[in-house]
């Protein structure tokens, strides 16, 4: 993907990573990794490796991720270009894993970031669909992501061996 | 946050071992939780799901 990605850090497992988003505002952003733990108590299988992937402004003083903030820092397509970039990263370690990921929704809004990932994803899908298996969950059930068609959540693995 | 060390790497990432002490420290439970909340109430694709219940 040729798009304009930030330069990032990471921390030493692959978990955490945090940029500077620079437009008009220069932005703390961060993309964290949580494994979904003890995987039956959620109804999935014991072996399945599962990590959600959180992102959103990172508020330093109060050491919070916030991921309901709509930045509109001007560089939309150059962070989403960034956390797509730090799934790679996060295979290298974690080459079995799937990844969860949904957009939040603050109280009472619309779902904007979910169609947001959603148009992004449409519109690099013949891309990502060559080495990612991406599903949907479109509020009755899992499906092969196909373009057009509304989700609310989204898994993503590896289609075959990256490294 | 500065990184002390810079190594070339693919994907344009380095490490920065000042990242490290935001391990263990909580950040991102909630969104963890709003997953398992999900998951728990809508599972997911039929080949994750407890092998019983297949």
């Amino acid at each position: 993907m040729q798009v304009e990605k930030y330069k990032t850090e990471s921390t030493v497992d692959n978990l955490i990573y945090t940029f500077e988003s620079v437009g008009e505002k220069v932005i703390q952003k961060m993309v964290i990794y949580t494994k979904i733990e003890d995987p039956e108590e959620v109804g999935l299988s014991f072996d399945s490796i599962v990590y959600n992937l959180g992102f959103g402004d990172f508020d330093e003083k109060a050491g919070e991720l916030d991921d309901q903030i709509i930045s509109k820092n001007g560089d939309t397509e150059k962070v989403l270009a960034t956390v797509a970039n730090t799934v790679n990263k996060f295979w290298t370690l974690y080459p079995s894993a799937s990844i969860f990921f949904m957009g939040s929704v603050p109280e009472g809004e619309k779902p904007r970031r979910t169609r947001l990932y959603q148009m992004k994803i449409n519109r690099y899908f013949a891309e990502i669909s060559t080495i990612v298996n991406i599903r949907g969950y479109n509020g009755r059930q899992w499906e092969d992501f196909k373009n057009n068609e509304n989700y609310i959540a989204f898994l993503i693995s590896p289609k075959k061996q990256l490294f | 946050m500065k990184a002390t060390t810079k190594n070339i790497e693919p994907y344009d990432i380095t490490y920065n071992p000042n990242l490290d002490y935001l391990i263990g420290k909580g950040l991102g439970k909630n969104k963890v939780d709003a997953a398992r909340a999900f998951i728990k109430k809508h599972g997911l694709p039929e080949e994750f799901m407890k092998k019983s219940d297949l």
